[in-house]
């Protein structure tokens, strides 16, 4: 007769981290369907471009490092962290660049640093912020919305235009960035920031069709895609709402002192909040667990933060949307919030 | 302002931080009724049962006990008492499997239980003393029995004013349902019980704290508490039972860190306690069995069971029917803070609550674990409102300082961190190793200290001690030299003391102190020989008195010197009176060169074998098979130079200061040198031979490097020589004790020495020659014979030696 043996406690919960992760990615899948719907099927193959290549990056460095494969691949950090960067890069950029970002995100970002959980920064992030200085012109020639575009991107010309960088009709993809009205066509928010230097007001700019109902176009709708899939993680008990509230309540605080001081030279913060990556950062980014925070006043801080320069950059920065800075600069000070936000234990509380 | 003790008088209810909902899985068992099971064939009952000193065992094997009886008796303040849970027969006391996590055996009586009623103590009431009480609850060794088991008595005398009592009825573990069933079943003696502790602590409050998932209990209670009992119903949740979790709900206040309940004016008390301790005192019933939950889907009797404590696991499984699978969890305890038993044959302790017997598709082992993702869940249901996840890192990295800043040992261990972690980290493991490893770290840390005080305390005696003696030897001195003036005595050493002086006078203050003590001693004991050697002039010449003489006092110098410590700079003798002056000058010229010769001898010694055969060395150094043996004839031979350096200091021995005459004479004939040198060696080799006698392989590499070495030409004729000398010495040999010719004299040592660094040397060769004579040689060299029967050997050795060399210079020619 075996008697088994194993420390206490015998009893375990159902908090399993493979299902976190695997929660997290099916919350994306509303703005994803809303992405696809609005900028066409390259965001799906992004997408499956940089899931691959995350997951045979990281089989390759536990390779390496001789640890257990299928244990370590099984807690799906990876796929997360491929599906997160390959939603964030443009829908027809080239496929190197997806494999170049998830490869640094993977590897440098999080492997190097002895894996999940001693990371210090977002991986997705740092992907995505290699990428965007080292290519910029890939990184910024987001498509049209299909609606508004003035050619007609089949799915064939898609995967041209990934793997081959022209379209099956010989166009780049620099050139088929036109609206209907032959426009070059850059996001809401780029829109926004070149006009504001060019001297238009913001009442001027966004009388432009590049920018929907209340927010950018297409965009308005994917960060509320974005915001139900986090609401949805919410009630789920996945992430915590100290993060995403603190994000969003410092972005709404900011953007609302700037444009009751200045509209002419600040977006509302309707449009701050339903631009860009705002939800989509607010929800799946920022709560990103290894590289936030842990006590909730240390989170509610860490997203103030993130609220406050995502604010700051994108008003007077040089980039137009600017979460992935502003994450990774929070990453840097989730050390110190963690050391002074220590909440006093039983039996320590001087009152 | 309403005051704590208002609100909680009006039944207000806090919250503990944090906190867990695991299933509760009490469906089985919840309502079971108390199952007495009868008392079997063996008890074990470990003397150490609680928290505190073991108990000291009172009877020995054989002994027959009865029911109630005392088996040990508690040592020190908090202890408690172990007492026969039934009558039996003490069949021995020995280390035993114990119910522990660790599976270390334990001291344990084993008991062979007979029938026979048990002892009933004297009922005491409520109005007895309260010391006697107290000393009733302590005999019948009533101890914790929520899990901890501290004495109760201890805990029930604080000495201190004492605001809340609790009774803690949460059972707030899944599958332990023994309190609920002693509630339902016994609640008006769980009153008395709490009676009996009301009278001793006489708290302002007394509150009954039962979870909200025991509805029939709750029901019971009430009806049997009277109104200075107040019951509250507390949310089910994991770790309400908890002492620090549990005041933090009654009355909102936190014991502090390092501090207990009493402190702050509050005794927590478990309700089996409580109802123990009622049995004891008032119907005088020693702690003879407990409440067990016996559970889990291996049993197929789960149920409430009244169990005599000192029964084995085993046993009470096996009443229970239990059917083992392949791989099972035995956990005593409840699943989240119970451990997993290692040998079945443990017996039921006074803190076993419940048994669960769960095959592993009930309570399976955790998964692998993975990295820590920090997601921050640990902390939000720990009870004591730790970082659990910042403990686990500074555990894994053994940071002790951080973990005692992180307040490491304010975790009760409950393990709610690990029920909820996703990475399925075993949190609580990793606190426990690290909290050992800093209470290991402290007690040596405290040993070091000890140790140091003892060191520096010793040192400080010894000193203490030392001035003590100084001191008093510089008291008797004085009392010396007073009583020496009183008497008149001290003229004399006064006269010599003052001659000494004016002899030195020149000399500056700054002399070495020991050159004028050995300047001292040596003209004293020069004085002395020549008023000696007064009479004795007519039968020796002069010049063998002065000779002598010389001798004399170069020995006394030497002495002189060593006693001294010998020092470079003692060339310079005082300048003194011409007598003395030559004398002392001579006397220090003998010593010189006796220094000198000492520090040639020395350097002789470490190049052992090349010295006596110094002609033949080279060839011989050369077979690298020697080094080896060379190696261990240095070693020998350098043992045997220390020992004539002691030896040196005591015997007189007259070849000594032959040697110096014929070394310091002007005329250093090369053979002459040689000759001297070879009496140092062969001194030295006797001596090394009479030491290697037990080292068989060195003598025996000693003769085979010597015969190495005699097959050389060079070699041959220095030993040819040598044999010539042995010859003539061979001659003078029966008359070498009684010489008295300088130079024969001389010669004999010599050639006597000679003769011992021959005899192995020559053994070979005379092996050749006469086979028989080297035999015997040989082994009568390992006996290690007296001179005489040496000298007659060498004798015959060297008439063979002559031969033999007769006949290689015959070859050679």
């Amino acid at each position: 007769m075996y008697l088994s043996q194993a420390p206490s406690p015998h009893h375990k919960g159902t908090g399993n981290t493979s299902q976190i992760m695997r929660n997290v990615a099916l919350a994306t899948m509303p703005g994803v369907a809303t992405l696809i719907y609005f900028f066409g099927l390259g965001v799906l193959v992004q997408i499956i471009i940089c899931i691959c290549a995350a997951m045979l990056t990281e089989a390759a460095v536990l390779y390496v490092r001789k640890r257990d494969i299928a244990n370590t691949l099984n807690d799906n950090s990876a796929l997360l962290t491929g599906l997160l960067l390959g939603i964030s890069i443009p829908p027809l950029a080239p496929w190197w660049i997806g494999v170049i970002g998830v490869v640094f995100a993977v590897l440098i970002a999080k492997q190097l640093y002895g894996g999940l959980g001693f990371n210090l920064f977002n991986p997705a992030m740092i992907g995505y912020v290699l990428l965007l200085i080292s290519f910029p012109v890939a990184m910024t020639n987001w498509s049209v919305p299909l609606e508004l575009s003035h050619y007609t991107i089949g799915f064939s010309d898609v995967i041209s235009a990934i793997f081959t960088e022209t379209t099956t009709k010989g166009l780049s993809v620099n050139d088929i960035r036109q609206t209907i009205d032959g426009v070059t066509m850059a996001t809401p928010l780029d829109t926004l920031k070149t006009d504001l230097t060019l001297g238009l007001t913001v009442g001027e700019s966004t009388a432009k069709n590049v920018y929907g109902s209340w927010a950018g176009f297409g965009w308005e709708w994917v960060n509320l895609a974005f915001l139900l899939g986090g609401l949805a993680l919410l009630k789920l008990g996945v992430i915590r709402w100290h993060i995403p509230l603190a994000v969003l309540s410092s972005l709404l605080f900011f953007s609302l002192i700037g444009y009751l001081l200045d509209p002419d030279s600040h977006g509302t913060p309707v449009f701050h909040l339903f631009s860009g990556a705002t939800m989509f950062g607010a929800f799946f980014i920022a709560t990103d667990p290894v590289t936030a925070a842990t006590s909730n006043k240390g989170r509610i801080i860490f997203g103030i933060i993130i609220g406050a320069l995502l604010y700051i950059i994108r008003n007077y920065g040089g980039f137009p949307d600017a979460i992935a800075f502003a994450v990774l600069l929070a990453n840097i000070t989730v050390p110190v919030i963690d050391y002074y936000s220590k909440p006093a234990s039983y039996g320590n509380q001087e009152d | 302002m309403k005051t704590i003790l208002n609100l909680v008088d009006e039944g207000q209810l806090w919250k503990f931080h944090g906190g867990i909902h695991p299933p509760s899985r009490k469906e089985r068992t919840k309502d079971s009724a108390i199952v007495t099971l009868p008392i079997p064939a063996r008890l074990y009952i470990p003397v150490s049962q609680h928290i505190g000193q073991p108990a000291l065992p009172i009877v020995q094997a054989g002994d027959s006990v009865e029911q109630g009886q005392l088996l040990a008796r508690k040592e020190g303040f908090i202890s408690a008492n172990v007492i026969a849970p039934a009558s039996a027969t003490v069949s021995e006391i020995t280390d035993y499997a114990a119910c522990h996590p660790s599976g270390i055996a334990t001291q344990t009586l084993v008991l062979d239980t007979i029938e026979q009623p048990s002892i009933i103590l004297e009922p005491l009431t409520l109005d007895d003393d309260h010391q006697v009480l107290i000393e009733r609850i302590s005999a019948c060794g009533i101890t914790g029995l929520g899990g901890a088991s501290f004495p109760t008595a201890v805990k029930l005398a604080p000495n201190k004013p004492i605001e809340y009592l609790i009774i803690n009825a949460a059972e707030c573990e899944p599958y332990i349902t023994a309190d609920d069933a002693l509630m339902r079943e016994r609640a008006n003696d769980i009153i008395d019980g709490i009676k009996v502790m009301q009278k001793l602590l006489l708290p302002q409050r007394t509150i009954i704290a039962i979870e909200d998932n025991k509805p029939q209990a709750i029901t019971q209670i009430t009806a049997a508490a009277d109104d200075s009992i107040m019951i509250r119903a507390i949310p089910s949740l994991y770790p309400a039972g908890g002492e620090k979790q549990l005041i933090e709900v009654l009355t909102s206040q936190q014991v502090p860190s390092g501090k207990i309940p009493a402190d702050i004016g509050i005794v927590v008390q478990n309700i089996a306690t409580s109802y123990a301790a009622g049995e004891a005192v008032l119907k005088g019933k020693p702690l003879l069995s407990r409440i067990v939950t016996v559970t889990g889907d291996l049993v197929s009797q789960p149920g409430n069971y009244q169990v005599p404590l000192g029964m084995s696991i085993k046993d009470l499984l096996k009443q229970c029917g239990f059917k083992p699978a392949k791989s099972q969890k035995i956990i005593i305890g409840g699943p989240m803070m119970g451990f997993a038993l290692h040998d079945i044959n443990a017996p039921v302790v006074k803190a076993t609550n419940c048994v669960i017997a769960a095959s592993d598709r009930e309570l399976p082992n955790p998964p692998t674990e993975q990295n820590c993702i920090r997601c921050g869940d640990c902390e939000q249901v720990c009870p004591a409102q730790l970082l659990p996840q910042q403990l686990q890192w500074f555990a894994k990295d053994q940071d002790y300082d951080k973990l005692k800043q992180h307040d490491l040992f304010d975790c009760i261990e409950c393990g709610a961190c690990a029920y909820v972690c996703p990475s399925s980290i075993p949190l609580v493991q990793y606190y426990r190793v690290a909290k050992a490893e800093i209470r290991s770290e402290n007690r040596e840390k405290e040993q070091a200290q000890r140790a140091k005080e003892r060191f520096e305390a010793r040192t400080a005696r010894l000193e203490r001690d030392k001035q003590d003696r100084e001191e008093r030897n510089r008291l008797a001195a004085e009392k010396r030299k007073a009583a020496m003036q009183n008497n008149g005595d001290g003229d004399a050493v006064a006269a010599a003391l003052a001659r000494i002086r004016a002899k030195k006078s020149p000399v500056s203050d700054d002399a070495a102190p020991t050159d004028r003590v050995a300047a001292a001693i040596a003209r004293a004991s020069a004085k002395k020989l020549a008023a000696q050697q007064q009479p004795q002039a007519s039968t020796e010449s002069e010049a063998q008195v002065e000779q002598k003489s010389r001798v004399r006092d170069a020995i006394a110098r030497a002495k002189a010197k060593k006693l001294a410590g010998a020092q470079a700079n003692d060339n310079s003798p005082p300048p003194v009176s011409d007598d003395d002056e030559k004398k002392d000058r001579v006397a220090a010229a003998i010593a010189r060169a006796k220094a000198k010769k000492l520090a040639a001898q020395q350097t002789i010694a470490t190049d052992a074998p090349s010295v006596a055969i110094e002609p033949a060395a080279e060839p011989a150094q050369s077979s690298s098979a020697n080094d080896d043996k060379k190696a261990r004839i240095a070693a020998t031979i350098a043992k045997a130079k220390a020992k004539k350096l002691a030896a040196q200091q005591e015997i007189e021995d007259d070849a000594e200061p032959a040697a110096e005459p014929a070394q310091s004479s002007s005329a250093n004939d090369d053979k002459k040198a040689r000759i001297a040198a070879t009496i140092a060696k062969a001194k030295a080799k006797k001596l090394a031979a009479q030491q290697a006698i037990e080292n068989d392989a060195e003598s025996v590499a000693i003769e085979q490097a010597k015969t190495r070495i005699t097959n050389d030409d060079k070699k041959a004729r220095s030993t040819a020589t040598i044999a010539k000398e042995n010859k003539l010495a061979a001659q003078q040999a029966p008359s070498a004790n009684g010489e008295q010719d300088h130079s024969s004299h001389i010669a004999a040592t010599v050639a006597k020495a000679k003769r011992e660094a021959l005899k192995n040397t020559i053994t070979d060769e005379a092996a050749s020659t006469e086979p028989r004579a080297a035999e015997e040689l040989s082994t009568s060299n390992t006996d290690g014979d007296d001179r005489k029967s040496r000298i007659a050997r060498t004798v015959a050795k060297a008439k063979a030696k002559a031969l033999a060399k007769k006949n290689l210079e015959n070859k050679d020619n």
